[in-house]
């Protein structure tokens, strides 16, 4: 008995999408895991905001990941927590800063100012990195093999279709916000 | 049931897979992951380290000479912004300097002497290159017919004065690359005195530019541009307009209100046309001619061969847009008509035209304003080598040429250093880079890269003000660099010459001559030189990034000639013969053509290949 056309064509068909929509994401991705657990929610209960860590100095700079120095102005010693404990022991008694890896590396051949974003216009850090004051866990990093950059760039979704504003941080994420405020700009506004 | 797999089922399941693929994230999700990947920049950017600083200083690139202000962690500037009120630059800044910075770290630098061999390039020790360089002196002095030339990028230097003496010690020549506005020297040269000649083109409201990039790489950067934005918001009637005439659609022409296409080696026929219409209708500035300038019947007299009718024939523009052009110049004074391109220039025929043009509008009372060089050291009792033109050495007589590693190849072209070169000629070259003419050295003896050293630094020779800074360093040259002045010195001493001390220095000149301002980059204020105490505070500012900006000129009383004596059959030649060959140009990035040092790897496609500028007022504090 003869194959219908039908069934042939979705014999190579499906095995391809599935491979394309379910598997090439897991294989274009590879996952780093991050030096320390931490828990921003803890955190955040405690009445902090996210510029305590992740400042925007006075002049202008975008202080980005904390430094040990920070975390050891409350975690200077050991206690019940694991985690704190790891602090203390690999980081804050050697005096060596922890690898943190970002989630949010923009390629080198784009220019972000955090200043003009967050203290010139006031905009929400929730509102291009997402709630991550509510994470109990920090997230490991999923690195994208070809380009080299985070998956925070590209977004959750193979497909880039958004369910929330802050899922994705690419050049089309950028253009929209800014046209939806009413403000143009030049390509050489980011790309020096 | 058994099923049959055929060959045409395997080739539908084929299609299905590939129609899958293409319907999946596969093609253009790995294409965008590409695309990132390719941008990622050649050498790993350094991290910074140290406490935030800002710095200022001048751009030593290109002659617009612009203020910088350097953000730096610790002693590593990581990004630079325009300085809003500089004298030379208020606030502009091209793509290059935006990246200076980078340039010391370019894959074509080079920082040990080099020495090219046989066809294949060999690092030497600073003793090697001493000894070799010391003979190559020695030689060009002994032999008349293998001599010394010496081409400076940026005269007035302490190095230039060095270079002066060692090319008076034996017998040699000593050049500088070419002016940046040969027909502004074509007009200031039919002044009855000395006198030279700046554009301030917020005078103007009508800017024709026979192929000079205006609107890209020449004069200010930016400065054009803004006042045109500016101007849209005033009525038409009082808008500046900026008009392009050459045979080229440059990016400069592209943006440019009207081009204006003419066959190429035609600007001399196509200015006398508009001569001859303003004079024809009376439109030109009657109190001016006749008050400022000689000859005008002679100019009336040659003009009027040049008939709307003949110059479309010559040119190709319509008469009917010859007549126009004129009339609009006419009505829309203050006008100015600009040269060249630098990097591809007239005929000194074209710039008499021009000049004869900028007489008839009017130009030396309004846009082209008289203006003074900043004051140099005086020679004293030393023996310096006078300027010599490049095209009045001899073909094949130099045995020895010694490049200055700021000379652009944009403005000297290799193929004309070439052909003055004798058999087996040393080309000696202090540039930093393997790249422009210090590619071309057989003896390369790198200097430092830009911002590796405090540079005097005079700026643009036909701005309307003259300016001069002491432009401090901002990086440290690595610690096996030779500096040029040394290296020069040694030599020279192991040939058997002696050089004269180093002078007194620009700052004592400037002092002395107890004139200009000096424009504070960090509070944007200006303080009278006179009010200085000694030259040591004059120095210290220099060191805090300070820029001299001299006051205006007195205006000249004398008169210009609108023809030299024996110009016009030579003018007529040129207009009335045949349109030249079709020019080659080299698409070129914004000011390389200005610059000796190459563009950052790091600069991006998109800034490669057009020519943005922040505007001055967007310049970041």
């Amino acid at each position: 008995m003869k194959l219908p056309a039908l069934v042939s064509i979705t014999a190579g068909l499906v095995p391809a999408l599935a491979a394309g929509w379910l598997l090439f994401p897991r294989l274009i991705y590879k996952t780093e895991a991050q030096p320390l657990p931490f828990n921003h929610k803890v955190h955040t209960e405690q009445g902090m905001s996210c510029g305590d860590c992740h400042a925007v100095a006075e002049d202008g700079r975008f202080a980005g990941i904390p430094t040990t120095e920070s975390c050891a102005g409350c975690h200077a010693e050991k206690g019940e927590n694991p985690a704190i404990n790891a602090l203390v022991e690999r980081y804050v008694e050697p005096g060596a800063e922890i690898p943190w890896l970002s989630n949010a590396r923009q390629p080198d051949n784009a220019y972000f100012p955090h200043a003009a974003h967050v203290t010139g216009e006031k905009v929400a850090c929730a509102r291009c990195h997402g709630p991550h004051g509510e994470s109990t866990a920090v997230r490991p990093v999923q690195v994208n093999r070809l380009s080299g950059y985070p998956r925070d760039i590209w977004g959750p979704s193979i497909s880039r279709l958004r369910r929330e504003e802050w899922q994705g941080m690419k050049m089309s994420d950028c253009i929209d916000c800014h046209r939806a405020g009413g403000r143009e700009s030049a390509c050489i506004d980011c790309h020096k | 049931m058994k099923l049959e797999v055929s060959r045409r089922d395997l080739l539908l399941a084929g299609t299905g897979a590939a129609a899958g693929i293409v319907l999946s994230p596969v093609p253009w999700k790995a294409l965008d992951d590409l695309s990132i990947w390719t941008q990622r920049p050649p050498t790993p950017t350094p991290r910074p380290a140290g406490p935030l600083a800002f710095r200022f200083t001048s751009c030593t690139l290109c002659p617009a000479a612009c203020g910088l202000k350097a953000r730096s962690f610790g002693p590593q500037p990581v990004g630079f912004a325009g300085v809003p009120g500089h004298p030379a630059s208020d606030g502009g800044l091209c793509p290059l300097g935006l990246t200076a910075h980078h340039l010391a770290k370019h894959p074509l630098r080079a920082v040990a002497p080099e020495r090219v061999s046989g066809g294949k390039r060999e690092t030497i020790d600073r003793a090697a290159a001493a000894a070799a360089l010391a003979a190559a002196i020695s030689a060009a002095a002994k032999d008349p017919k293998r001599s010394l030339l010496v081409v400076d990028g940026r005269p007035g230097r302490s190095l230039s004065r060095t270079f002066r003496a060692l090319a008076a010690a034996t017998n040699g020549r000593y050049a500088v690359s070419g002016s940046p506005s040969p027909a502004l020297d074509a007009l200031a040269a039919r002044f009855d005195g000395p006198l030279a000649l700046g554009v301030d083109v917020t005078k103007a409201r009508r800017v024709v530019s026979f192929g000079a990039p205006v609107l890209t790489d020449a004069g200010t950067p930016g400065l054009l541009a803004r006042l045109r934005a500016e101007g849209r918001r005033k009525p038409k009637s009082e808008r500046l307009e900026v008009v392009h005439v050459g045979a080229t659609r440059t990016k400069s022409a592209g943006l440019a209100d009207r081009f204006v296409p003419i066959a190429p080696r035609t600007e001399a026929a196509f200015a006398l046309g508009l001569a001859h219409v303003l004079l024809d209708e009376k439109l030109a500035d009657a109190a001016f001619l006749a008050a400022r300038t000689t000859g005008l019947a002679g100019l009336e007299a040659l003009a009027a061969r040049f008939a709307p009718p003949l110059v479309e024939q010559k040119t190709g523009v319509p008469a009917a847009d010859v007549v126009a052009l004129a009339r609009d110049l006419a009505a829309g004074r203050p006008a100015v008509v600009l040269g060249s391109d630098p990097a591809e220039p007239l005929s000194a025929e074209a710039d008499a035209a021009i000049a004869a043009l900028n007489l008839l509008l009017g130009a030396p009372s309004g846009p082209l304003v008289a203006r003074r060089a900043a004051p140099s050291e005086p020679d004293g009792d030393a023996k310096l080598a006078a300027v010599t033109a490049l095209d009045a050495v001899p073909e094949r007589s130099v045995g020895l040429l010694l490049l200055d590693g700021t000379v652009p190849e944009g403005l000297v072209p290799w193929a004309r250093l070439e052909k003055l070169l004798a058999d087996d000629a040393v080309v000696a070259s202090f540039s930093a880079f393997r790249a422009g003419l210090g590619e071309k050295a057989t003896l390369l003896l790198p200097g430092p890269a830009p911002l590796e050293e405090a540079v005097e630094l005079d700026g643009p020779a036909d701005a309307p003000l003259a300016t001069f800074a002491l432009a401090p360093a901002l990086l440290a040259p690595p610690k096996e660099l030779v500096l040029p002045e040394e290296l020069l010195r040694e030599a020279a001493s192991a040939a058997g010459f002696e050089l004269p001390p180093p002078g007194a220095g620009r700052a004592a000149a400037i002092l002395a001559a107890k004139r200009g301002q000096l424009f504070d980059p960090a509070t944007a204020t200006t303080t009278p030189v006179s009010s200085l105490a000694d030259a040591a505070a004059l120095e210290t500012a220099f060191a805090a990034g300070a820029c001299w900006v001299d006051d205006p000129a007195p205006a000249p009383s004398g008169r210009f000639a609108l023809l030299r004596d024996g110009e016009t059959p030579r003018l007529l030649e040129t207009a009335l013969g045949a349109p030249g060959p079709e020019p080659v140009r080299v698409a070129a990035l914004p000011r390389t053509a200005l610059s000796a040092a190459p563009s950052s790897p790091l600069l991006t496609k998109l800034t490669r290949e057009t020519a943005l500028f922040p505007a001055p007022s967007g310049a970041r504090a």
